[in-house]
């Protein structure tokens, strides 16, 4: 039997700093066989150590579909991620993973996609976002509608350039107001009021739902305004976590743990869920 | 017992207070610790000398908030733990109705000041099984007494029971639970039981005020109210301060006068 | 099933030889007012007179802090080493049946899904030797969820208490082959009759009501009212042979150092907290019915077991006399 808590060497072999105190580390495996049996879905996190400090959450944020790296990013938020924060390239750290459910994305094959970020909400996004982007034969319409306080605080700044240089996604940017830069092209507003002012169809059409809790419980009324299903808007669950594996009980919300029944949940679900998380 | 339900029932119909905080009777027949809201609860009120847990470990609950007049019946113990809260700028002085019984009559303090006059009255002389026990201590090897703790402290589970326990453990953030840097080894092995009962015995450090609950809380029977106790009575003998028998701020510890007998603090 | 007899004569040295081959002896053993499960050198320091354990034997399969794995760092690189599984077999003696059943249910819990190496790894290694209840006390309540006092589920070797000795069930392999190995302390002999050596444990509440009632009472609105005197000291769960929250620290220094998993709980206000500050449980009183319904509720939807196994733990050591019986009487009441 294998050792549930020991980790995959990695080293980072790039980092990309994104916004005040928020990089993205691009990892790859120290060891080859161990990225030969490595694989994981869309919507699925790790554990991320620093040995002598202790492990992190954070999702995959790299797509499935780019092989032989991974991505996570990250806000400095506590001891883990400080000492995340101190590594330099080439650098070792610890992942394990990839833990908890996906986005089930076969099952949106033929239909139009509605991603809404906010802040450090993007990063779960991004890995579906690319695997829908790579497939894009799969599906409709892909929208993607993203806000941060500020200009500064946009995270994969490169990436969004590119994603609104392709005819075949719709790209909407916004910032808090007071969050604008003289030559900020997006929009300025929050979240729910872009998101009434694009108004885009719910015919046929997957939502998927990641930022800060505020920004979500003001975006859903909208999204059952525009007709969407509850059964069609997915978020991603965040709770405190120590083993991901469904065994040291931190993450449960009810009978429902997180780590291994999450983290992605339909609006449908959630609402069956104690409210404790 | 009559009169003090009587006269608590009074407080509640004449709107006084909404909750009153005292004793039922518990498994044992002593007292346990109960919370009422009506008057028509108040038949199972009880105080006698087995009421001994410290009911102003309570206090700080967010769950009280809702609660425009709190009613408490305070051993001496909780006493105690009022005035040295009311030191700390805790609590105020008027927040809290207050009662005892002594002598089988029950006492409601006007304020604060009435409840140290009470104190300085009564105040027990410390218990001579326990200072024999800290003698025994005391006379041994420093070896000896490295060997005694060690043994002790190694079956700590660090669950902190003997800090939820403690009236004076208020802290928002217990320095164990900071881990920027992490002060405090937080798994249970010599090394960070031993910081964790430095920690705790220091933190208390002549603002103890010796009602024992840590030591009943602690599910692993660790003798650890000994270690407050020495460490109060080392205040008590240079600085003259007994913790919780005032209700404004005299902390040794952190006290600060030009004429200090030692050299570093000048 | 096969049965056996040790004379109580033999008892004494039957444990002694156990110890003499280097078998790890956990027994109920004495410790100023309390008894906890210890390690014990002689048959002498097993405390016979007691109705319950302080704290169950749980930590011979999970231990209040558990090496995951040690790291040693060599210039940027880390090796990583695996626990050394331990040497001998430990023997937990004299546990009772509702300790028996709730090591089945953490065999479930750790095994079952995403198997645990380090729980296995003892567990493996560790032969549960039960022992039939010949009295309780107000606190015991194995009769209200399911379990018996003479219970043999989680044991491999069973034993009660009669004249002649004490009777022994052989339950499993394990207990089979231990009984093989000292084979010249038992006695070859009939089944029979435990019912007049067995405690009466009196039922303390209704399960098939409170069954009704639980699946619905996250919303209860007594939740509060009933858990006021709780301020947060854990013991009940740390105590509790079910309770396998933990947490996970590193301790280390330059060179490198050990990733141990120690108890939590869900009695504590930080269990949930995160970094931002948030708690999706910020009152005790959220952290209560979490306990109680994970007891009563969860488990039952997650493996079918309820996790409670009556054991009484949690009500004798709450030092503000909560009690799990009154509670759930007070749910069921509505
Ligand atoms: C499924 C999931 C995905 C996540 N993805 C990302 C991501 O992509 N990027 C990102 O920046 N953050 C993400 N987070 C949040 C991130 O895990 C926390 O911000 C981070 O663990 C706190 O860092 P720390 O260890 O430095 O803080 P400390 O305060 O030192 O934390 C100590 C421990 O508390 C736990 N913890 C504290 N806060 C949180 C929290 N908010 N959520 C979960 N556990 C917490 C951790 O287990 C950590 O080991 C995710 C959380 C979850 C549950
Ligand atoms: S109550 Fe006892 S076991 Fe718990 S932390 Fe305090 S000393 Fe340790
Ligand atoms: S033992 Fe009692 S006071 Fe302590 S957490 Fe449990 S219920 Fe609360
Ligand atoms: S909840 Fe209480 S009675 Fe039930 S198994 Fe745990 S300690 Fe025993
Ligand atoms: S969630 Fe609470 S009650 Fe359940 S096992 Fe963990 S500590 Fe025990
Ligand atoms: S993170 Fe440990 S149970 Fe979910």
């Amino acid at each position: 039997m294998e050792n549930m808590y020991l980790p995959y060497r990695m080293f980072i072999e790039k980092i990309t700093e994104e916004a005040p105190l928020v990089r993205t580390y691009r990892l790859k495996f120290k060891n080859p066989a161990d990225e030969e049996k490595f694989s994981f879905k869309a919507g699925q996190f790790g554990e991320y150590s620093i040995f002598g400090e202790g492990e992190s959450t954070f999702c995959i944020a790299s797509s499935p579909t780019r092989k032989g790296y991974i991505e996570c990013t990250f806000r400095v938020a506590g001891r883990v991620t400080k000492a995340l924060a101190n590594c330099e390239e080439g650098d070792e750290i610890g992942f394990r993973g990839p833990y908890g459910n996906t986005f089930p994305i076969d099952d949106w094959k033929g239909k139009n996609l509605l991603f809404i970020a906010g802040g450090i909400g993007l990063p779960p996004l991004r890995c579906v976002i690319w695997n829908c982007l790579d497939l894009r034969e799969n599906y409709r319409d892909i929208t993607i509608l993203y806000g941060a306080r500020s200009v500064n605080d946009l995270v994969y700044k490169h990436e969004l350039e590119e994603w609104n240089n392709r005819p075949d996604v719709n790209l909407f940017t916004t910032v808090d107001p007071g969050g604008e830069t003289p030559n900020w092209k997006g929009k300025v507003g929050f979240v729910p009021a872009i998101l009434k002012e694009v108004s885009p169809s719910s015919d046929n059409t997957i939502a998927a739902v990641c930022g800060p809790p505020i920004m979500i419980k003001l975006t859903l009324p909208v999204l059952f305004e525009l007709g969407f299903k509850e059964e069609n808007i997915f978020t991603t669950l965040e709770n405190r976590m120590k083993c991901g594996i469904g065994k040291c009980g931190h993450c449960a919300v009810g009978p429902y743990y997180v780590c291994k029944d999450g983290p992605v949940i339909t609006y449908k679900e959630l609402k069956e869920l104690p409210q404790e998380y | 017992m009559s009169d003090l339900i009587n006269k608590t029932s009074q407080f509640f119909s004449s709107g006084i207070i909404d909750l009153f905080i005292g004793y039922k009777k518990g498994r044992l027949g002593e007292g346990k610790p109960a919370f009422f809201t009506k008057p028509d609860q108040l038949s199972e009120l009880i105080f006698d000398e087995n009421c001994i847990v410290n009911l102003a470990v309570y206090l700080r609950k967010p769950e009280l908030k809702k609660y425009s007049k709190i009613g408490i019946l305070a051993n001496f113990g909780t006493l105690r733990a009022l005035l040295q809260l009311a030191a700390e700028n805790q609590i105020t002085d008027g927040q809290y109705l207050i009662l005892t019984v002594a002598d089988g009559k029950v006492l409601e303090f006007a304020n604060l000041k009435a409840i140290e006059e009470y104190v300085a009255n009564n105040l027990p002389k410390p218990n001579p099984e326990r200072l024999a026990l800290l003698k025994e201590i005391e006379s041994k090897s420093r070896e000896e007494r490295w060997d005694f703790w060690t043994r002790e402290l190694s079956s700590c589970i660090r669950c902190y029971a003997c800090r939820a326990a403690c009236p004076l453990c208020y802290c928002e953030q217990c320095l164990v639970e900071c881990n920027q840097p992490q002060w405090v080894g937080v798994p249970p092995t010599g090394l960070g039981n031993l910081e964790w009962h430095i920690v705790r015995a220091m933190h208390l450090a002549g603002r103890c005020i010796s009602c024992g609950e840590c030591e009943a809380a602690c599910p692993m029977e660790i003798p650890l109210g000994l270690l407050t106790q020495k460490l109060n009575m080392t205040i008590i003998s240079n600085f003259g301060q007994i913790p919780g028998t005032k209700r404004e701020p005299d902390y040794a510890l952190s006290t600060f006068k030009v004429d200090d007998k030692e050299n570093f603090i000048r | 099933m096969e049965y056996k007899l040790i004379k109580l004569e033999k008892i004494q040295e039957f444990i002694n030889s156990l110890i003499a081959t280097g078998k790890q002896v956990l027994a109920p053993k004495q410790k100023k007012e309390k008894v906890f499960f210890s390690l014990i050198h002689s048959f002498e320091e097993i405390a016979m007179d007691y109705i319950q354990t302080a704290f169950s034997a749980k930590s011979a399969v999970f231990p209040k802090c558990e090496e995951l794995y040690t790291f040693e760092k060599n210039g940027k690189e880390t090796i990583l080493n695996n626990p050394q599984a331990p040497e001998n077999d430990t023997i937990v003696f004299g546990m009772r049946p509702c300790d028996g059943a709730a090591f089945d249910y953490l065999a479930t819990f750790f095994l079952k899904e995403n198997p645990d190496y380090h729980f296995k790894m003892r567990y493996d290694n560790t032969i549960f030797v039960g022992l039939t209840c010949s009295s309780g006390d107000e606190f015991c309540f194995c009769s209200s969820v399911g379990i018996s006092p003479s219970d043999t589920r989680g044991s491999d070797l069973m034993l009660t208490k009669t004249e002649n000795g004490y009777y022994v069930e052989i339950i499993t392999e394990k207990g089979k082959k231990l009984v093989e190995q000292f084979a010249n302390f038992f006695e070859q002999i009939e089944q029979i009759d435990k019912t007049k050596y067995v405690a009466n444990i009196q039922k303390r509440f209704d399960s098939s009501a409170l069954k009704e009632k639980i699946s619905g009472a996250f919303d209860w609105e007594r939740w509060e009212e009933t858990s006021l005197p709780c301020f947060g000291c854990g013991t009940c769960a740390f105590s509790c042979p079910t309770c396998t929250c933990f947490d996970i620290q590193d301790e280390a220094n330059l060179l490198g150092g050990t990733r141990y998993r120690i108890w939590d709980t869900c009695a504590l206000g930080i269990f949930t907290k995160h970094a931002s500050g948030h708690n999706p449980r910020e009152k005790q009183s959220e952290r209560w019915r979490n306990r109680i319904l994970h007891k009563f509720l969860y488990t039952d939807e997650q493996f079918g077991i309820l996790s409670c196994v009556g054991c009484g733990r949690c009500i004798r050591n709450c030092p503000a006399e909560l009690s799990i019986i009154e509670q759930v009487n007070a749910i069921t009441e509505g």
